[in-house]
């Protein structure tokens, strides 16, 4: 009996659309970074809350050494452990590209506000703002920002369960802003640092490809 | 050939070889990947992929990206607009293979 032209037609097709699949489906490759910036910012504002609140009793904790230190081991674990991220399958694909990209505009962008507010910190008092309510509102920004590169992440990887860390986000975002110059708007961030970049990091590392291309 | 609604002239041959139409199928997913990482998803050698992947670069369907990374060289190959659209047309014509009588 001869071959049958479409069986076999068939079979390249099917083998054709399982590696459409694999290239679309690829995984998300960052989710280290989520766990090294949440543990980060985490730690720094419940150790800076304990501080103010005085279970903690060492002046160092809190002030801007203490935040600018937390921020340098934030960004040599990145450089030392994150970059790695950059050299597993699938770092290439569309939903990769696209979380890497919404992610380091939102760095980028926190990372200026925090400098800015630091900077113009004379000029605020000077026009009769305290300073501490511009700094109140870095954690407001940033799960906004965390709500939106969920959101346009979510979307480009196809991971619909990411539109809920989204939604957490900008419940914690405004949460923060009620808390606004109040001690507690560090627990929110805490808190939301372990939601909202700790939690979804420990998916995504479940997730992704273990070898090295 | 028309009766059978195929016509063997809209095959696209550079698209149409074992290799590069599974390079095709995972960069139509993708968009964009490693060389490695695609030697491991459509299987051969690194000489026998780069010919391939080279057929595909001169009829502009892929475009190929040479970097560093860790003082390491890396290729990675990117799907051009062309290409895309060359990829949607074989489809096409697969699906009216499909079609056409037994």
């Amino acid at each position: 009996m001869p071959p049958d032209p479409h069986s076999d037609l068939a079979s390249e097709i099917a083998y054709v659309k399982t590696l459409a699949e694999e290239g679309r489906n690829a995984p998300l490759v960052g989710g280290v970074l989520y766990v090294i910036w949440g543990a980060v910012i985490g730690a720094a504002s419940m150790l800076t809350y304990l501080r103010i609140v005085d279970v903690i009793k060492i002046e160092f904790v809190g002030d801007l050494g203490f935040w600018i230190g937390a921020l340098a081991i934030g960004w040599a674990a990145s450089f030392l452990i994150g970059r790695r991220s950059g050299l597993k399958p699938g770092a290439f694909t569309i939903g990769n590209r696209t979380a890497t990209s919404a992610w380091f505009a939102v760095g980028v962008y926190i990372s200026i506000f925090w400098i800015a507010a630091v900077l113009f910190r004379g000029h605020f008092t000077l026009v009769g703002i305290d300073p501490k309510t511009i700094f109140g509102l870095i954690f407001p920004i940033t799960f906004g920002l965390y709500g939106i590169a969920f959101y346009a992440t979510a979307t480009a990887a196809r991971l619909d369960w990411m539109r809920g860390f989204a939604l957490a986000a900008w419940i914690f975002s405004l949460a923060a802003l009620y808390f606004i110059n109040d001690p507690r708007h560090l627990l929110v961030g805490a808190l939301g640092s372990l939601i909202c970049a700790v939690l979804p990091g420990l998916i995504l590392m479940r997730r992704e490809p273990s070898d090295i291309v | 050939m028309k009766e059978t609604g195929f016509d063997y002239r809209e095959i696209d041959d550079v698209i149409h070889g074992r290799v590069r139409l599974a390079v095709m199928a995972y960069l139509s997913g993708a968009g964009s990947a490693d060389f490695n990482e695609l030697k491991a998803k459509v299987g051969g050698t690194d000489g026998n992929l780069s010919v391939h992947l080279r057929k595909l670069e001169d009829a502009k369907y892929v475009r190929v990206e040479k970097t560093f990374r860790e003082r390491k060289p890396r290729t990675i190959c990117h799907l051009t607009e062309k290409g895309r659209r060359a990829w949607i047309a074989y489809i096409d014509w697969l699906q009216s293979l499909i079609a056409s009588p037994r």
